[in-house]
């Protein structure tokens, strides 16, 4: 990695670059590879919406490290995980991020759900029927 | 490989650059252009959002073609034919890449067919400014005072926040792929 300047980096490295002189850096995390590039636009877009939505709500400011803060590391994990999953292309991965960081609180409220489901499927919690 | 469309076979039969040909290869460019796209779609859509939410709580207080209505609409309007224009722009700058033309060619002629609707808002915004200019002018020359500037500043601060970190993504994404 030569991006101790990654402005001067990148004015640099591209000069007439083509698909065929060029690759895309690709990183490893547990041994799974995925490309950089397409981690750093999730990662990007996910902290962008969440910091967007929050920042202005009082209660989200109010339970910045009980609330907000764990939240916000679940949909950066989530984004993280679609990355080395799925290895989109940039603008999925802004895609992807961005989905991910405005659903927030919502990873939780689907995983509820089909909690919910699970227990009338083996009805343990019938008195709560699913949707 | 079937290139149905002109746009995606002029991506496949271009020349094989990472960012569009017209960058000449110039990496730093492409940096400054994604990170302004990026940023001014982002600023224009939260321009946008505030401005409807003012305009829906402030429904009764400024009615139709009252000089704060004019100016909150002019604020809107300008904000939609940015975030528009800079969204497509965005968009095909992102989604940019010779190994995958179909898309890429979609995404150029999207451009295409936004281009002008977001015309279409910054016209009719410099309409509404020209008609409403001169009673507007004469409006504000009724009670002369200084406008606090800094009232906006928290939102100021959000925008340069997320314009910061969207140029360092810029110039990470644009430098490792």
């Amino acid at each position: 990695m030569a991006a101790i300047l990654p402005v001067a980096a990148a004015a640099m490295a591209q000069k007439g670059a083509t698909i065929a002189t060029s690759s895309p850096v690709i990183w490893h995390f547990l041994g799974y590879p995925f490309e950089v590039a397409g981690m750093i636009a999730a990662v990007f877009a996910c902290g962008a919406a969440r910091w967007w939505i929050g920042a202005a709500q009082s209660l989200r400011r109010e339970h910045r490290w009980s609330l907000d803060i764990p939240v916000s590391g679940i949909a950066i994990a989530f984004s993280v995980a679609i990355v080395i999953s799925q290895r989109p292309e940039p603008l999925s991965g802004l895609l992807y991020g961005a989905g991910l960081g405005m659903l927030g609180e919502g990873i939780f409220k689907i995983a509820e759900n089909y909690l919910k489901k699970a227990g009338t499927v083996f009805g343990i919690d019938t008195d709560k029927p699913g949707e | 490989m079937t290139n149905t469309s002109f746009a995606a076979q002029a991506v496949a039969n271009g020349p094989r650059t990472i960012a569009q040909p017209s960058f000449e290869g110039m990496g730093w460019l492409v940096v400054i252009n994604l990170a302004f796209m990026t940023i001014a779609t982002l600023v224009g859509m939260m321009v946008v959002i505030k401005l409807a939410g003012d305009a829906w709580k402030h429904r009764r207080l400024d009615t139709w073609l009252s000089p704060a209505w004019i100016y909150r609409a002019l604020g809107i309007i300008f904000a939609c034919g940015i975030t528009i224009r800079c969204g497509a722009e965005a968009l095909t700058l992102w989604g940019y890449d010779a190994r995958d033309p179909v898309a890429s060619g979609m995404y150029a002629t999207v451009k295409r067919l936004f281009d002008p609707f977001a015309v279409t808002f910054g016209l009719s915004g410099l309409g509404l400014y020209i008609c409403s200019e001169p009673g507007m002018i004469e409006q504000q020359r009724k009670e002369p005072f200084a406008i606090d500037m800094w009232l906006a500043w928290p939102m100021i601060r959000r925008m340069l926040w997320l314009g910061f970190a969207t140029f360092v993504a810029a110039v990470g994404v644009v430098s490792t792929r």
